[in-house]
């Protein structure tokens, strides 16, 4: 093995997810490989996300009822699932603006509720995308 | 003009062109459509003028499993009907109403909204409930000055009940039919057997029968029942000169398809964050300065029953249970009936901070419901062996509810969910009592609907378009004993624009 393919592997990846949103601008598709390259991704990844959320006490009293209605999801499961949401690669979560995520995040929640992608917690008709995102703060508590 | 039935001798053999049986919406309704008619018409009225607990009695009955009202306290029996009790609610049935719908078994009948839109807007004026301006927002925010949720259209929507005062059909409109010159209104006379020739399918006459032991008997071209939802069914079973099985019940469907409108309270939590003007016009009811009364509700569209294969219902705004506020947190105005957590207070912040709404204060409400009923055939009215003081067998009603409403319900509510989060407008929480305690606890309206249902095939309904009894030439049914489906919307106002069609119908057959 080389000393670098762990860099080389997450450029490329991320380089390449970056041109499926950027040309398609639908669900980027990213091909992990597993291991420690993918939970580095995921831990940079989760920061900006636990960001976007302006309460942190409410969304880990929120998360903690979402975790079992979304099928006890672990972290890299719920990054996973909110890429999908936001429509953003992974491995773009920290290079995007904090601005441009928020704007992501809005979007998703407003498309969440034109689909239907909503998950009842505790009664509360939730957008799956703040669920999910509760649901991560929860699991970093 | 009156005629007290009392005052007529046993025996007594009257003549009549039309017949109607019931003084109620419908049949007080017939009788003044029909009043400037070039023919006779005599209304038969168990009771008086004034209730009377003898006349009252003949109503009472047994209830099935399902909670129901005695069949005695959901009705009333002297002139005017139940009209004496009304609460006036009045909506018409939506066009989805009407249409064949494949994911409600028994759905679909034979004619459309447009057929009755021209006796909806006549039917409006006899009940007295204002102008005809059901879903007109813009109308209603104005006359109001409130302003209803930014719910995007073909969703959930708002959309309103236009109250009548209510408008108690004997009182009201006594007058006119005191100088009706061809109308006759016979009272304290009951029916009790609709006759036929051999073959059943003309009828010949009427039985009738006093408090007192007389009987009498009343000959018309044409007869119309028009007793309500449960005493159609019964008279017409009842009816066993030609037919074991009663009149018009060759396919055994009379009584069956038997419908209320279940209502449950407390079956959610709205939270509004930017309240504003929307409790002027959407909690409890408004009443304008020209007295005019509305009740603004949620409904499914048209377009979202179709796409989300949903039954009717409506969703009313009962009060306000508490106020947050910036210092204080959460203020408590009204217990909420519901097991509280914390992630209520939890979202409500989170969604508010996300949305910039937290300078405002949110309220929270309290919902409640009216669920179309499905049209279930094992639902009915049946006759049991006790007989009441006329010797007619009494009636049992077992009302039968089934899941579907309710799941129709849940995703409804989840849909306006959906709708105000994703507009950042509000939040909403579906209690789960609401499913747990379907349908058990479920109150009802005392809508009773079904029981003769309209169909073009003989074989799905009693009566066909013209709400004449199939095979019988000249026996009509007018009521919601007719509706092949309930709808959401209360049954009043179709009632009464069903009678000004058959009206309509009636004077046709004697026009040369």
């Amino acid at each position: 093995m080389s000393e670098t393919p762990n860099i080389s592997r997450r450029t490329i990846l991320a380089g390449a997810a970056a041109g499926v949103v950027a040309i398609a601008g639908v669900t980027s598709v990213v091909v992990f490989t597993g291991g420690d390259d993918e939970k580095a991704l995921i831990d940079a990844a989760v920061a900006p996300l636990l960001k976007l959320l302006p309460d942190r006490p409410a969304a880990q009293a929120i998360g903690t009822a979402a975790v079992p209605v979304l099928g006890v999801p672990n972290q890299a499961t719920l990054v996973r699932d909110l890429s999908g949401d936001l429509e953003i690669d992974v491995a773009q979560f920290p290079a995007i603006s904090e601005g441009d995520l928020h704007a992501r995040f809005m979007q998703a929640l407003a498309r969440d509720s034109e689909r239907g992608a909503v998950v009842m917690i505790d009664g509360w008709v939730v957008p799956q995308t703040l669920a999910r995102l509760c649901a991560l703060t929860a699991a970093k508590a | 003009m009156f005629v007290d039935g009392r005052s007529l001798p046993d025996g007594t053999a009257l003549e009549s062109d039309v017949v109607i049986i019931g003084a109620g919406a419908a049949g007080i309704t017939l009788g003044l459509a029909l009043s400037d008619a070039s023919f006779r018409v005599t209304i038969i009225e168990s009771g008086g003028f004034d209730y009377d607990d003898a006349t009252q009695a003949l109503y009472q009955g047994e209830v099935g499993a399902q909670v129901y009202g005695p069949p005695d306290s959901c009705r009333l029996r002297y002139f005017g009907g139940t009209t004496n009790h009304w609460g006036g609610w009045c909506r018409p049935l939506d066009a989805v109403d009407f249409e064949d719908k494949p994911w409600m078994k028994n759905s679909g009948w034979p004619i459309k909204r447009k057929d009755l839109d021209p006796y909806y807007e006549r039917a409006q004026m006899l009940v007295e409930a204002g102008p005809f301006h059901y879903d007109d927002i813009a109308y209603w925010e104005g006359k109001s000055g409130g302003k209803v949720l930014p719910l995007d259209r073909f969703k959930v929507e708002t959309r309103f009940f236009q109250y009548s005062p209510p408008t108690r059909f004997g009182s009201r409109y006594k007058a006119e039919l005191t100088i009706a010159q061809n109308v006759t209104v016979i009272l304290n006379v009951n029916v009790t057997d609709i006759q036929t020739d051999e073959s059943g399918q003309t009828v010949t006459g009427l039985e009738l029968k006093r408090l007192d032991g007389a009987s009498l008997s009343i000959k018309g071209k044409h007869v119309v029942l028009a007793t309500g939802g449960i005493e159609n069914a019964r008279i017409l079973l009842s009816s066993t000169g030609t037919n074991p099985k009663g009149l018009g019940n060759g396919k055994d469907l009379v009584g069956r398809y038997f419908m209320d409108h279940p209502i449950l309270w407390n079956t959610a939590t709205l939270v509004v964050f930017k309240p504003a003007t929307f409790e002027q016009i959407h909690l409890l009811e408004f009443i304008a300065p020209d007295s005019s009364r509305i009740r603004a509700t949620f409904m499914p569209s048209d377009e979202l029953r179709v796409s989300d294969h949903l039954y009717g219902s409506l969703t009313t705004v009962d009060r306000k249970i508490a106020v947050w506020d910036r210092v204080k947190g959460r203020q408590e105005l009204a217990p909420p009936g519901v097991d509280a957590t914390p992630v209520g207070p939890a979202l409500i912040k989170m969604v508010e901070a996300l949305y910039g709404s937290s300078d405002a204060e949110a309220v929270e409400y309290s919902l409640g419901c009216g669920v179309e009923p499905e049209p279930n055939p094992a639902s009915r009215v049946t006759l049991m062996a006790e007989t009441d003081a006329l010797g007619m067998r009494r009636v049992k009603v077992d009302w039968k509810l089934t899941k579907a409403p309710m799941d129709s319900y849940v995703k409804t509510m989840t849909t306006l969910g959906r709708q105000l989060v994703g507009a950042g407008v509000g939040l909403v929480r579906v209690h789960a009592q609401t499913e747990k305690e379907w349908p058990e606890n479920a109150k009802w309206a005392s809508h009773n609907i079904g029981t003769t249902r309209m169909s073009d095939d003989p074989a799905t309904g009693v009566v066909d378009a013209q709400c004449k009894v199939h095979g019988v030439s000249n026996l009509f049914v007018a009521g919601s004993s007719v509706f092949p489906t309930a709808g959401a919307s209360n049954p009043t106002l179709t009632i009464v624009a069903l009678a000004l069609r058959l009206a309509e119908y009636l004077k046709s057959q004697y026009a040369i």
